[in-house]
């Protein structure tokens, strides 16, 4: 970090940011020691601001700690313990504790790295965990993150030799080759960056954050075109690689957040039943929190019980009646139960209660469906479409219900303009040929079953497409 | 060993936060807070009680602008007050009224609130400033969790409430707010950014990485707002045009608003920031309709693809090639995201600039880039604070942070500055909009700092040995500060670009002076102004250390468009 002292002059220019001109590795180390040291225990302020199970958690990490204070292996689990819980300073403190007892500990060194940038220290971050590597050189989430803190430091000297140290070591690994694009792209070198990304991109296709990279490497190249095209693919932020090590620390989270979150990830990666278990202890231990309640019945209804799942809505719905998600959720367990006309009634009752939810709007749309009202189906769609326009899932529901509706005009409209915003996505091509052929606009047609195949769309769909409306199907070429 | 040295030779008291605000002997503050000395007493009060309501975290706004045509820069603070009185969603009593504050002269304040009816009662969040109908006079438009409200500016310090007749009132929780010249027909439309659809009956239940209660994360709520445009008709009315200008077709959490030719073809575009989600550049067609152009031109994410918590915004051109570059304020753990506009797509250069690691570890509203120091460079001043509870603390207040204050190197280079934030002692403080302008009309920037839940900040500029400025007000054929008109500025051999710009930063607005720092130059040697018709006019040369007013008509033909 750049600091300007005083009101003395300043170099004309950027000033230096080289390796050369950077502090030697041991010496950062030390001077990271030397910042004004954050105390080794939480402040009371600090403690006040935890709820009870996290508040408990350090206490009997510091106890035991204090129980032998010479063992660095306690102070680290409780540096651990801190960073668990978001105390930054208390965790780099204890860490570097620890650490001046057993100094060859790798795992402590990244550890403490991660607490340094938790304060916003990127670079006495990268010093530690540049220490850490030397330990252990074949942790590889060290390199990625000890890139990425030179990085935002300004020295992409260092962040280079990181990156380019990933890429030795783990040649397949995509780590080393897109850091070492993202160091170009610092550098404004934009051909070494494409050529490093399109590598990166053969072997992993999905990887979007390499789009991201590749689309302003295109737009600094000069090919606006390929580089809106990359862009608009999604916006990918830099993944987020296995890291056992940090993985370990985040299981020491305790309290509250932590018990909802890890209900949450539980549900998200389909472990419904370990995420019920957890759940229906805490509402034995809280029957008035919302939150518990709302999340136990979603886990209920995401394993197929929807009579526990409703009654879990119900107590939800008890404890904060004037939030739209109980009744959505227990509209959701009606719906899946045939109940259509009790769904629908719930999911106007949330929308009463916030008409701006899209999800809300959407769920009443397939009820809609379901109860063949497809015109109202519709407007409830055009309703979820108001508050998530770039929900490609609810465009494509419209339109379908324009062509089951037989609206041409209409599908011919909305299908073009999504064409204009989603050039890429095959599926409004298609259904633009279908309304311009329903409209008997042959050659509007045929431009747009082009268009289709030209976003990538299978044969296959255009015929059907084209056979639909009377047309040859024109044919994939170069 | 070597470790048990560094141990053994460290230590010293912490520092709340960090430790890493060490502050070297000898440095020289930039400001002094001199509100209440200077009578400018208003302290925000968001209403907080047991719950967290969203919208307590989001406040609060303020305003410099010239009510009375006296040439001194007067205050507007927006106030919020209560959510929930007994479980009440309406607007709080007179205690939670907005604020006038008089200019005497000299940057001394008296309260001109009573008999103004400027006191909007709405929970409010921000303010824009411009002369809507055209009569000279700045008028207010408050922007407040609940209907917004137009103070249409009657002169002599009194306002009049024009909203239902104006048509202006959007009832949804709007943030940051632009008058503007969308459509160059000579009267200012209205780009008000909207945060989220929240009620008290939508509120949620949420917690900090700590554990305990606190305010939630946009994203929670899942219901972004669509921001609002609103066409000026010309008599006193205006049209909401936002569909048919195609402002639905993307929308995010909006907060900061910017209008600007980002893409250079002389018509006005907007940049929105949003929170946690793409920033929009809506690139003007020329037909009345907008279409999103950030994520093409590379400005709706960072260089990374992070979707970043974009709040406050300011642009300039600061590379002095022409074009508008472009700064967005986001979250703790993101940097800022400084974008060179290299005519046709944004680079994001903040690691370059000197801005990733400085800003990082602070949450920034309120910013300006504006030339302190009057060296020719543009500083950079960011007003923080938390919107979460974070364990490093800086105060009792859990949300406050400090200020930053970045001295300008040119070609879109920041050093942090110290003491932090430019005062001495540094302030702590929730703070949100940054409005900035020279109160005292010494020569050196002030700026207002409106504060959560806190007393505002006046920061007098009291750099030392500030270099030679020109301050340039720049009105229309009408007598308007002519907002978003162009400057090229020929000075010893530089020239320079800037626009005339009251809506930047965070909910607020500063004043459209043209505030130029020259160094050791004593005379400007030329100003050519391009009015939004594409008429241009030179005027000067100007000596230096001075006010100047640039009159439409009243300069040299200059040719071109």
């Amino acid at each position: 970090m750049r600091r300007l002292e005083g009101t003395g002059a300043v170099s004309p220019g950027r000033p230096a940011r080289s390796a050369a001109a950077a502090v030697p590795l041991a010496l950062a180390i030390l001077l990271a020691g030397c910042r004004a040291e954050p105390p080794a225990t939480a402040t009371a302020v600090q403690t006040a601001l935890l709820d009870d199970a996290a508040r408990q958690r350090i206490g009997e990490a510091l106890a035991a700690a204090d129980e032998r204070p010479r063992d660095p292996a306690r102070r680290a689990r409780l540096g651990a313990v801190y960073h668990a819980h978001a105390l930054w300073g208390p965790a780099v403190a204890s860490y570097r504790q620890a650490l001046a007892r057993a100094p060859r500990r790798a795992r402590w060194w990244y550890l403490l790295a991660h607490a340094l940038a938790g304060t916003g220290d990127v670079e006495g971050a990268a010093a530690a965990a540049g220490r850490a590597l030397e330990l252990d050189p074949a942790y590889l989430p060290a390199y990625w993150n000890l890139g990425l803190w030179w990085l935002q430091a300004g020295l992409d000297d260092r962040a280079e030799t990181a990156f380019a140290a990933a890429a030795e070591r783990v040649p397949d690994h995509p780590a080393g080759p897109l850091g070492l694009a993202r160091v170009a792209l610092e550098r404004g070198d934009a051909e070494r960056a494409t050529a490093l990304l399109e590598t990166v991109l053969e072997r992993s296709p999905g990887l979007t954050y390499a789009r991201q990279l590749l689309g302003n490497a295109s737009l600094a190249l000069g090919r606006p075109a390929e580089g809106a095209a990359a862009l608009a693919g999604g916006a990918g932020a830099p993944p987020s690689f296995p890291d056992p090590w940090l993985d370990e620390v985040r299981r020491l989270r305790a309290g509250y957040r932590a018990l909802i979150e890890e209900a949450q990830a539980l549900l998200a990666a389909g472990r419904s039943q370990e995420a019920i278990e957890q759940l229906a202890a805490a509402q034995r231990d809280h029957p008035e929190d919302y939150v518990v309640a709302y999340t136990l019945g979603t886990a209920y209804f995401g394993s197929g019980r929807l009579a526990e799942a409703a009654t879990a809505f119900e107590a939800a719905a008890a404890v904060q009646p004037g939030s739209h998600l109980p009744p959505l959720g227990l509209g959701a367990v009606r719906e899946l139960e045939g109940d259509f006309e009790t769904a629908l009634a719930l999911t106007d009752r949330a929308i009463a209660l916030n008409p701006a939810y899209a999800n809300a709007h959407r769920q009443r749309a397939r009820i809609l469906r379901r109860l063949e009202r497809p015109a109202a189906a519709l407007a409830s769609i055009e309703e979820a479409l108001r508050y998530d326009p770039r929900s490609l899932e609810l465009a494509e529901t419209r339109l379908r219900l324009l062509e089951e509706l037989g609206r041409w005009p209409d599908l011919a409209t909305a299908a073009e303009r999504l064409t204009r915003d989603l050039p890429h996505w095959p599926g409004g091509f298609l259904y633009l040929a279908l309304a311009r052929g329903e409209l008997g606009d042959a050659a509007g047609a045929r431009a747009a079953l082009r268009n289709a195949l030209a976003a990538g769309a299978g044969q296959q769909a255009v015929t059907a497409i084209a056979n639909r409306v009377g047309l040859q199907p024109p044919a994939a070429g170069p | 060993m070597l470790l048990l040295t560094a141990s053994a030779a460290c230590g010293g008291p912490a520092e709340n936060g960090g430790g890493r605000t060490a502050e070297p002997a000898g440095a020289s503050a930039w400001f002094e807070e001199v509100a209440a000395e200077r009578g400018l007493l208003f302290v925000h009060d968001s209403g907080h009680g047991e719950r967290y309501l969203m919208p307590e975290i989001m406040g609060g706004g303020g305003a410099l602008f010239d009510m009375d045509g006296d040439g001194d820069l007067d205050a507007y603070l927006v106030q919020s007050g209560p959510l929930a009185p007994g479980g009440s969603e309406g607007p709080g009593g007179d205690s939670f009224r907005n604020r006038l504050f008089r200019n005497l002269g000299g940057g001394r304040f008296e309260d001109a609130t009573g008999g103004s009816g400027a006191d909007d009662p709405g929970y409010g969040m921000g303010v824009a400033a411009g002369d809507y109908d055209n009569d000279g006079r700045t008028d207010l438009y408050v922007t407040n969790v609940g209907p917004n409200a137009l103070l249409r500016n009657l002169g002599s310090g009194r306002f009049e409430d024009v909203t239902a007749a104006a048509g202006v009132g959007h009832p949804g929780w709007g943030a940051s707010a632009a008058f503007f010249d969308l459509d160059d027909d000579g009267d200012l439309d209205l780009y008000v950014a909207n945060y989220l659809h929240w009620s008290l009956a939508t509120e949620l239940d949420c917690f900090s990485d700590l554990g305990g209660p606190d305010y939630c994360n946009p994203q929670n709520y899942r219901s972004e707002a669509m921001d609002v445009l609103y066409r000026n008709e010309g008599d006193g009315t205006f049209t909401d045009v936002t569909v048919a200008a195609g402002l639905d077709a993307a929308f995010g959490n909006g907060l900061g608003v910017l209008p600007g030719d980002f893409d250079g073809d002389g018509r006005l575009d907007v940049f929105v920031a949003n929170d946690g989600d793409l920033d929009q550049l809506w690139l003007n067609q020329g037909d009345g309709t907008l279409v999103d152009g950030a994520l093409a031109a590379g400005c709706a994410v960072d260089l990374e693809g992070k979707r970043k918590a974009g709040m406050g915004v300011a642009a300039a051109d600061l590379d002095d090639d022409g074009d508008l570059d472009l700064l967005v304020c986001n979250l703790r753990g993101e940097s800022d995201s400084l974008f060179r506009n290299e005519g046709g797509y944004f680079r994001d250069v903040t690691v370059a600039g000197g801005l990733a690691a400085a800003s990082r570890p602070f949450t920034r509203f309120g910013v300006g880039w504006v030339d302190f120091d009057n060296d020719g460079q543009e500083d950079l001043y960011e007003a923080n604070g938390r919107v979460t509870i974070h364990s490093e603390l800086y105060a009792e207040d859990v949300y406050a942070e400090p200020n930053l204050l970045f001295r300008g190197l040119g070609d879109l280079q920041f050093e942090e500055v110290l003491p932090r934030g430019g005062t001495r002692p540094p302030l702590y403080a929730t703070s949100r909009a940054a409005a900035f302008g020279d109160v005292d009309r010494d020569g050196g920037v002030d700026v207002l700092v409106v504060n959560r839940d806190g007393p505002a900040h006046l920061l007098r500029n009291v750099f030392p040995h500030r270099g030679r400025w020109l301050s340039l007000r720049v009105l229309d054929e009408r007598g308007r500060d002519a907002l978003n008109a162009t400057l090229e500025i020929e000075t010893g051999g530089r020239r320079r670009h800037r626009e005339v710009r009251a809506a930047s930063s965070y909910l607020a607005a500063s004043d459209p002076r043209v505030h130029l720092g020259l160094g050791a130059t004593e005379t400007v040697d030329s100003v050519t102004v391009r009015w939004r018709d594409g008429v241009r006019e030179r005027f000067g040369p100007f000596p230096a250390d001075r006010e100047v007013t640039l009159r439409r008509g009243e300069g040299r033909p200059a040719g071109g468009t």
